[in-house]
């Protein structure tokens, strides 16, 4: 898979994962609305969302994202929803959510790699001699950026955990469903159960951090971090579900990055694989 | 440039969650995702003569999160709404945790 095809289905996937985010953040946003619940910024002079504002802000959320997927003037969108989401999250402290967060990240790094060269709405409005040279136009750096991103949070998703309270196995024990299909059953809450499984986390997590980066590793780095993020299905409640459903997507897209040409390449540094046709680059610098 | 900025960017992602494992955890912005837990507290109203009412405190916050520390945020929020309270304590599982005053 090309680099501009992979970036494609990254961007497709982190439009879908904005829409999702939006369902989960409705309801909290109206009930941050209601006078009695506490309004919590994380500076005074962070502009507030007043009333009126809130049907153009979820607008411009809805039409960037779905612009942002289609890829129709792709960067514009990308600058918009990220703007958008970014204003959000820092709107109130307790709309923190890590998810929210690495989105709105790796859209910045999504727009600076120029996710729209391919399968979308931007490169269909080029001729063919443009198309043709569309695969020239990803920026492999920023790319990159977003693989080293992922493995910054496996990284420290892991290393966090080292603390006495997670390694004892407490942290699982109270995650660990009581109740439904997957439920963990009573007797195997020991701490003698609980504690290598605890260990286990840790390792898997900053050993997915590594193995992506190692081609003889990759394949089993990859289901690994698949069953990881299914997992985490299994363990979070339902209320927790779009939240997850978008984490996991943010997450394993990026995973398609590593199953281009350049996975394996060193650092790179310049904006383009080739020289590209400089209308066609003009053009895409202006979507 | 462009090499300047992809390390300036690849040093912030390592840097900052490399900086918040020294914090209390979870931290917020280091991808501390279920590294620990704490149980939401309990709020209570307390009136003149010392006597504690209970209240539902998810009615007054989005959500209790982990790794937003909003109980004292929460109890001055809580002595605004209700005028009657002259403190707001909160507890986590019968343990004083903290208290405001008016």
């Amino acid at each position: 898979m090309t680099l501009t095809r992979a970036l494609a289905v990254v961007r497709i996937v982190h439009g879908s994962a904005a829409l999702l985010l939006l369902l989960e953040m409705l309801p909290l946003c109206k009930q941050w609305l209601q006078p009695e619940v506490l309004q919590l910024p994380y500076a005074s002079w962070y502009p507030s969302l007043p009333r009126d504002a809130i049907p153009v802000l979820l607008t411009c959320w809805i039409l960037s994202a779905l612009a942002f997927l289609a890829g129709w003037a792709t960067r514009w969108a990308g600058c918009v929803l990220a703007v958008v989401l970014a204003y959000v999250l820092f709107l109130d402290q307790q709309f923190y959510s890590n998810h929210h967060l690495l989105l709105v990240v790796n859209l910045v790094y999504l727009v600076l790699a120029n996710c729209g060269a391919e399968w979308s709405m931007d490169a269909r409005r080029l001729n063919p001699e443009q198309q043709a040279a569309a695969p020239a136009l990803a920026n492999p750096w920023a790319a990159r950026l977003l693989q080293t991103q992922l493995t910054a949070v496996y990284l420290f998703a892991g290393l966090s955990k080292l603390n006495p309270t997670f390694l004892s196995g407490a942290v699982l024990a109270v995650y660990l469903p009581r109740e439904g299909f997957l439920a963990w059953p009573e007797a195997w809450r020991t701490q003698e159960l609980l504690q290598p499984l605890a260990w286990a986390t840790v390792l898997g997590e900053v050993a997915l951090a590594g193995g992506l980066w190692l081609r003889g590793l990759r394949t089993l780095a990859m289901i690994g971090g698949g069953i990881l993020h299914l997992s985490m299905f299994a363990l979070l409640d339902r209320s927790q579900l779009l939240g997850i459903l978008s984490f996991v997507l943010t997450c394993l897209s990026i995973y398609v990055l590593w199953l281009t040409p350049e996975a394996d390449a060193g650092v790179p540094a310049q904006s383009s694989s080739a020289p590209a046709t400089p209308s066609v680059a003009a053009e895409h610098h202006c979507s | 440039m462009t090499r300047r900025l992809f390390f300036l960017l690849l040093g912030l992602q390592f840097a900052v969650p490399a900086w918040l494992l020294t914090q209390p955890r979870p931290a917020r912005f280091g991808w501390q995702m279920f590294s620990d837990y704490r149980l939401a507290p309990d709020f209570f109203l307390v009136e003149e003569q010392g006597q504690e009412q209970p209240i539902s405190a998810a009615r007054y916050r989005i959500a209790f999160r982990n790794d937003v520390p909003a109980e004292e945020a929460l109890a001055r929020h809580l002595l605004q709404l209700f005028p009657e309270a002259v403190a707001v304590r909160w507890r986590v599982a019968e343990q004083p945790c903290g208290e405001v005053r008016r």
